[in-house]
């Protein structure tokens, strides 16, 4: 009897104590150099420090030292895995701002490449986050996906992930020929490819357990740190802004504004953000083919002068890119060089949540938890 | 749906000494306040239940010269719709040589970050944020880069950086 | 006199040869243990060496059907389908330097992958590889394996530990949890072959599987479920035990970077690689031992008898549900060419069934066990820490006692 007391006496005793562990910048699943200055009790993550900077090149001052025109160029390293919708939401921030009209033809071009190129994102994303928990597989099923689209964008502008495709006032050239075809021959086998996909990863019973009721974001907390785009939607708030406050052409689309339903869980859980991703991937295929049987014909571009000036006066434009949305605060003092430029990164924001929602996770929940926000480390760090 | 306007007049009665102008520019207005009540402000905008301004969109700094200014973009979002309700924009200015403006982290979670953006490139003080240090630069960096008067530095840490 | 000549004073190479023939049979048959030791010595390195061989020939399967699976080629440059990647890649390994961290507990560093490197391939001690070719045929063969198999554990976390890196450190005690907790299923399904068959010797264990009826008499299929249900437990904590994905949480790379090996590099690193293939074989091996008939062909002694096409019948049917799995989960691009390629590997196989000798059935049962630990890997993601404990402990420790009960009441009334 006595040495049962004496055993707890001595487990009482023995010394227990937190663990810092840097996670990151060099970490296989921080998706980039982002550094996680975590807290463990044992397994249990306590307290979460995400340190970041690591990319940082201060795109905002190279932007006040360049022309509107040569910015352009620069915003495909910010989320450089939609650089398509990072051109667009530059070139309309500056339109908005100088007031110029975009061809009718472009628009449905920018339409149709944003959408495409979100495809492609949120391919990466779902790939890569299968990555995080473990499965090698569906990331390469992903990429053979993701390759066919590159091509795509490879036969129009030449680039595969940097594009300045975009223009202020349109689009650089127009379509080569033949790629309308190509591109309904990658968007009829697409669909089949997602349901491949929801075979081996979406319904596996082992990814459910992992990910179904792990790191639930409330909807009114996501909101608070700005959580945007499909993590946001994945909380059950129907909030994108294709749909919220239409810009282009996305008024003349059907589709459906995808919303996490908490199949396997709660709503907001790290399943629902997962599966939002991957149904919002159907969506934008219903919107390029509406786009490929509406697309006019016509001039690609508004012809602009060479030395551009937009008139004095500021504005704020958010576009709706795959990671959340993307807005461009441009100060114009009437000079050809823009006064300011501030970029909302989505990337920055959502990640920003991480430490109010990864307090009493496992360190493996943590890594899904940062899989399924989908962050991309140039825009964080821009 | 309630206009920046009445959003702004509704402000100027209720804190008449701490709201300023409303500035109508060509593609944005927006209300002037002073640099002290910007916490307070915003947790009114947050509190009242019929403007309930839920969601920060982004805190822009601007180098005017004389002063620095915060722009704030609020927008009060529906969770049950997604639609936005309303927007607003404010304006805090502060003199170049004593930027300090009262934070709003504690109104929003998303302003712990981005108000550390603006102290990091801006250098502009948020009084009473809990943890105001640099977020994209080094714990080490001198200056703030995004001001106009900013002087890249030639060496850091033994780097050549010419 | 003529004087002696030279092959008489100085007996010549040829005489001392007679010499040796002479007496060597007469001493070695009175010293029998030296013969048996040196025997046994060239025996051993011949099993390491085989060992080695089939770890190289192992990783280059992996990678290419891990390729198929995925999609893609695999490696293609080397030889013939990237055949000689596998010389290559040890000579990359053993080429590489071998890095220890200035602040690793540098003795306990450099030791581990020796002791996990030992433990697994001392295992290899009782297997029965065919009727005559087993090393030491104990009488607790199976203990044996279960204990000495152990000390891999020692050996992870004496790298875990002494590698003073924080990952590291939380594989060790990943590993402490895991291997001591999925031991207990693996011991309770092996104990219900052992109570049937009433032997710990591994050799015995096959030879009562023998049976005219051929494959009816593996344990696998005798008193079904019983046996089917501790085969599958056996299976499962088999492949935690070896830290194969699903159940690689001791080094789950995209959480703990590399787990207990993050710190080593080269020969050293090699040595872990080489283990854990190996573990997989031993594995598979035991696996093979108890269920599947350890060396027994499939058909023992009539090879055209009714059980024949009985037999035939169900591996085509077996195949055919292979290709519609596969055909949905791993090749959704319908390549017909692939029935055909199936269909020569069984009617080859069919051919090789009535010629290859004990030997080669047991590699090929053994083989086609790792296989499916592939085909897992490739397939499924990775559980939680606690996860993984429930499964141990409230899901197969139940199963395998009630299952271990059961055997316990069969053997009462049946034999």
């Amino acid at each position: 009897m006595s040495g049962i007391v004496d055993q707890v006496q001595r487990q009482k005793a023995l010394k227990t104590d937190r663990m810092t562990i840097n996670m990151g910048p060099q970490h296989p699943s921080t998706h980039g150099v982002l550094r996680l200055l975590v807290t463990t009790d044992g397994e249990i993550v306590d307290h979460v420090e995400p340190v970041i900077g690591y990319l940082h090149r201060c795109k905002e001052k190279i932007a006040e030292n360049l022309p509107y025109y040569q910015f352009m160029p620069y915003t495909d390293r910010l989320d450089y895995l939609a650089g398509m919708n990072n051109n667009w939401a530059w070139a309309m921030a500056v339109e908005k701002l100088a007031g110029v009209k975009v061809p009718e033809r472009a628009e449905y071009i920018r339409v149709m490449f944003g959408e495409l190129n979100r495809i492609a994102s949120h391919l990466v994303a779902v790939g890569t986050f299968g990555l995080d928990l473990g499965t090698f597989t569906p990331v390469l099923y992903c990429f053979h996906e993701r390759e066919k689209i590159l091509d795509l964008f490879e036969a129009t502008c030449g680039a595969r992930l940097t594009y300045n495709y975009y223009r202020i006032g349109g689009v650089a050239k127009d379509l080569p020929d033949g790629l309308v075809t190509k591109i309904r021959e990658f968007l009829d086998p697409f669909e089949k490819r997602i349901d491949e996909l929801n075979t081996l990863l979406s319904e596996n019973h082992i990814f459910v357990r992992r990910t179904a009721n792990v790191g639930v974001f409330p909807p009114a907390l996501a909101l608070d740190y700005g959580v945007t785009g499909p993590s946001l939607r994945a909380s059950g708030v129907p909030h994108d802004l294709r749909r919220a406050a239409p810009y282009s052409i996305y008024d003349r689309f059907k589709f459906e504004v995808v919303v996490g339903r908490g199949e396997k869980g709660t709503v907001g859980d790290t399943w629902d953000r997962y599966d939002c991703r991957v149904r919002e991937m159907s969506e934008s295929v219903k919107i390029v083919r509406q786009c490929l049987d509406g697309l006019p014909d016509g001039e690609v571009r508004t012809k602009l002068p060479a030395v551009f000036k937009p008139p004095k006066g500021h504005v704020l434009f958010k576009a709706e890119n795959p990671k959340g949305e993307l807005g461009y605060y441009v100060v114009s003092d009437g000079s050809p060089k823009p006064s300011r430029v501030h970029i909302r990164g989505p990337s920055f924001c959502n990640l920003s949540i991480i430490p109010a929602v990864c307090r009493g996770v496992m360190l493996a929940d943590l890594v899904a938890i940062l899989g399924s926000i989908d962050i991309v480390l140039g825009e964080v760090d821009r | 749906m309630v206009t920046p306007r009445e959003i702004h007049d509704r402000l100027k009665a209720q804190f008449p000494d701490d709201v300023g102008d409303f500035v109508e520019e060509p593609v944005e207005f927006f209300s002037e306040v002073k640099p002290a009540a910007v916490g307070r402000v915003c947790a009114f905008l947050k509190e009242d239940p019929e403007l309930s301004f839920n969601y920060l969109v982004s805190i822009s700094s601007v180098d005017l010269t004389a002063n620095l200014a915060a722009v704030y973009h609020l927008e009060s979002m529906d969770l049950e719709s997604g639609r936005t309700r309303h927007a607003f924009v404010m304006r805090a200015q502060a003199p170049r040589d004593n930027p300090v403006i009262a934070s709003v982290a504690t109104v929003w979670g998303t302003a712990i970050w981005q108000e550390r953006e603006v102290y990091d490139l801006m250098g502009i003080t948020f009084e009473g944020h809990p943890d105001l240090k640099r977020i994209l630069t080094d714990d080490d960096w001198v200056g703030h880069p995004l001001r106009k008067d900013y002087v890249f530095p030639k060496t850091y840490r033994g780097i050549d950086l010419e | 006199m003529q004087p002696v000549t030279a092959s008489v004073g100085a007996p010549d190479l040829k005489d001392r040869l007679d010499v040796l023939l002479t007496y060597l049979p007469s001493f070695l048959s009175s010293h029998g243990e030296i013969v048996s030791a040196v025997f046994l010595l060239i025996v051993a390195l011949a099993v390491l060496l085989g060992v080695s061989v089939y770890v190289c020939l192992a990783v280059w399967l992996e990678r290419k059907i891990s390729a198929d699976m995925q999609d893609r080629l695999g490696p293609m440059r080397v030889g013939w389908h990237g055949v000689v990647q596998m010389l290559v890649d040890p000579v990359k390994l053993a080429l590489k330097e071998d890095l220890c961290p200035g602040a690793a507990d540098r003795p306990f560093f450099m030791l581990a992958p020796f002791v996990v490197l030992a433990a697994s391939f001392a295992t290899f001690a009782v297997m029965p590889f065919s009727a005559a070719f087993i090393l030491a045929d104990l009488d607790i063969g199976v203990l044996y394996v279960a204990s000495v198999g152990a000390g891999v554990l020692v050996g992870l976390v004496m790298a875990g530990w002494a590698s003073n890196n924080k990952w590291a450190l939380f594989s060790a005690i990943r590993t402490i949890a895991m291997l001591v907790s999925y031991e207990i299923p693996v011991g309770l399904s092996i104990v219900t072959v052992v109570m049937m068959v009433g032997s710990l010797s591994t050799q015995k264990i096959v030879l009562a599987q023998l049976s005219d009826a051929g494959m009816a008499g593996w344990h696998l299929f005798r008193f079904p479920p019983v046996f089917m249900v501790s085969f599958l437990v056996f299976f499962i904590a088999g492949l935690a035990e070896v830290n194969r994905t699903p159940f690689d949480l001791a080094e789950a790379d995209s959480e703990l970077v590399a787990g207990f090996h993050t710190e080593y590099s080269g020969m050293r690193w090699s040595f872990f690689f080489l283990a854990e293939y190996a573990d997989m074989l031993i594995v598979s091996m035991l696996g093979t031992v108890l269920y599947l008939g350890g060396w027994a062909p499939l058909t023992v002694t009539r090879p055209l008898t009714i059980d024949f096409w009985v037999f035939w019948g169900m591996a085509a049917l077996l195949a055919w549900y292979l290709h519609w799995l596969w055909t949905r989960i791993y090749l959704p691009r319908g390549e017909y060419g692939l029935i055909v390629v199936q269909t020569a590997i069984l009617i080859a196989i069919a051919l090789a069934l009535l010629v290859v000798p004990s030997l080669a059935w047991f590699l090929i049962k053994s083989l086609a066990l790792i296989f499916v630990m592939m085909w897992l890997r490739w397939t499924l993601p990775r559980p939680r820490i606690d996860q993984l404990m429930y499964l141990c402990w409230k899901v197969l420790i139940p199963v395998a006692f009630v299952n271990l009960f059961v055997v316990g009441v069969m053997r009462l009334y049946w034999r």
